[in-house]
């Protein structure tokens, strides 16, 4: 556990040190990732697949918020889908405006899930981004993630349905259409669009309640509810989730969960601090939870070369003893100034 | 060169710069005109919203609306259709007061705390002399 934290600690002082130059890439790995993955996928159209375009924009996302991605996503799907028929391209269209519409007025400003959720379930970690974001973010990330389960049926039918499309007459609009519509809005994406909010929003409510490991608590349970509506929809609706894909991606998706845990919040539960006191206005209940640390004698022990000029900065590293801290002393001062 | 106004006059820029930019913007209007143009505004994506859902769903069934054309009752058609539309309507302006009003309010917040410390950096109450702290302020 303390190998985590130690790495956690020296990943974040180098973030720290490099942040701008961190998040550009990033961004354009994550973008290029996502539009080369689209490419595979789909690649009907060799104007929307050709890699020098997907680099552009790759580097245009680099540039632009991380909302960038999930935008020009959608516009090489859209393009992507044209190829396969002008009626194919209007109701995918049509797909993304309704989402556009109903969904992203409510999302939070960057909406990482909406390209990660589809990446995650291509790869058969359904439960993973799901999970992160009830550990993370608002409760309002769940309308992302439902968008991503959209998405990534929509592209999953299209892959699939492709041939049959490009067999079928241009005339035959009708078979064509009740392909891509029934296709996407299936039972099994009822189903898993259930599942993964349910997860969202069960992982954010555990979370929530703040007792001592709650956050290790509520990733398990997210995995297990994932589970159960899998079975549950396989039992009543039929769907063809296969089971045992679903236990073993959700089980590296907890594992995976849980790691990431450790590395962006690891907490020191042993070191819990429960205090009340009262201002004028308010009565307070206050739960501090210090984030654990390597200490500075831990990271000189794994790297016993480094001199004391190479360490990412001594303010990094300096620790208070916890005990010698009057929380409620800081607290209140902090609270007059406000 | 007082450090410290310098320093509170960066935070202040950073913050109109950055995530009070958006909230500058709402708390230019009053807090009733903010949630009625937001739901002005869900009316008309709401409506836009729902004939795309209809096309959606007669493109997903067009072969049985083909086969069964002639047997509806277009009069239930129509009812249903227009209740669906009542609830889908009904639930996306109640989600947009709900958020608008959520969001007004968080805004409103967060304006003010950035209010306050550009009255206090005008009226230089904390930025007096170049040693002066951060200390209780009277009336507070």
């Amino acid at each position: 556990m303390s190998t985590f934290t130690q790495l956690g600690e020296k990943m974040r002082a180098v973030y720290g040190r490099y942040s701008n130059g961190i998040d550009m890439a990033v961004k354009f790995l994550l973008a290029l990732f996502s539009f080369f993955w689209i490419r595979g996928t789909l690649g009907f159209n060799p104007i929307f697949s050709n890699p020098v375009l997907l680099l552009v924009l790759a580097v245009l996302c680099m540039i632009f918020s991380l909302t960038a991605i999930p935008v020009f996503s959608a516009l090489l799907i859209v393009g992507q889908s044209f190829s396969l028929g002008l009626d194919v391209g209007v109701v995918t269209l049509a797909i993304f405006l309704v989402i556009l519409i109903l969904f992203v007025r409510f999302i939070p400003e960057d909406a990482l899930e909406v390209v990660l959720t589809p990446l995650t379930m291509f790869f058969g970690f359904a439960a993973l981004v799901p999970i992160c974001t009830g550990l993370k973010r608002k409760i309002s990330a769940v309308f992302s993630v439902a968008c991503g389960v959209v998405i990534y049926y929509l592209m999953a039918t299209l892959s699939r349905e492709s041939k049959n499309l490009k067999t079928l007459a241009a005339s035959d609009y009708a078979d064509r259409l009740q392909l891509v519509v029934r296709g996407t809005f299936s039972s099994t994406m009822v189903v898993n669009l259930l599942a993964l909010m349910a997860v969202l929003v069960i992982v954010h409510a555990i979370r929530r309640l703040g007792f001592d490991y709650c956050m290790q608590a509520a990733i398990p349970v997210g995995g297990l509810v994932y589970l159960m509506f899998v079975l549950l929809g396989d039992a009543v609706l039929g769907t063809d989730i296969p089971i045992a894909a679903a236990l073993i991606g959700t089980i590296g998706s907890v594992i995976a969960a849980w790691i990431l845990l450790l590395f962006l919040l690891p907490l020191d539960y042993s070191k819990t601090e429960k205090m009340e006191f009262e201002d004028d206005d308010y009565y307070y209940y206050v739960k501090a939870i210090p984030k654990a640390a390597a200490t500075k004698e831990e990271i000189r022990r794994l790297h016993p070369d480094l001199s004391e000029d190479d360490e990412p900065g001594d303010e990094d590293l300096d620790r208070v003893d916890l005990d010698e801290v009057n929380f409620e002393e800081r607290l209140e001062d902090s609270l007059k100034n406000l | 060169m007082n450090l410290m106004r310098v320093s509170e006059m960066v935070h202040l820029t950073r913050y109109e710069e950055g995530k009070g930019g958006a909230a500058l913007k709402i708390c230019k209007y009053y807090k009733g005109d903010y949630v009625a143009l937001q739901m002005i505004k869900s009316f008309f994506l709401t409506t836009i919203a729902f004939f795309l859902i209809l096309a959606l769903a007669a493109a997903g069934n067009i072969n049985w609306f083909l086969e069964h054309f002639d047997q509806m009752n277009l009069a239930v058609v129509g009812a249903i259709l227009l209740i669906s539309y009542i609830v889908l309507m009904a639930t996306y302006l109640a989600v947009t007061f709900v958020t608008a009003n959520i969001r007004y309010g968080k805004a409103r917040r967060s304006v003010r705390a950035y209010e306050i410390r550009l009255k206090e950096l005008g009226d230089n109450i904390r930025y007096a002399s170049p040693d002066a702290a951060y200390g209780k302020r009277s009336g507070r």
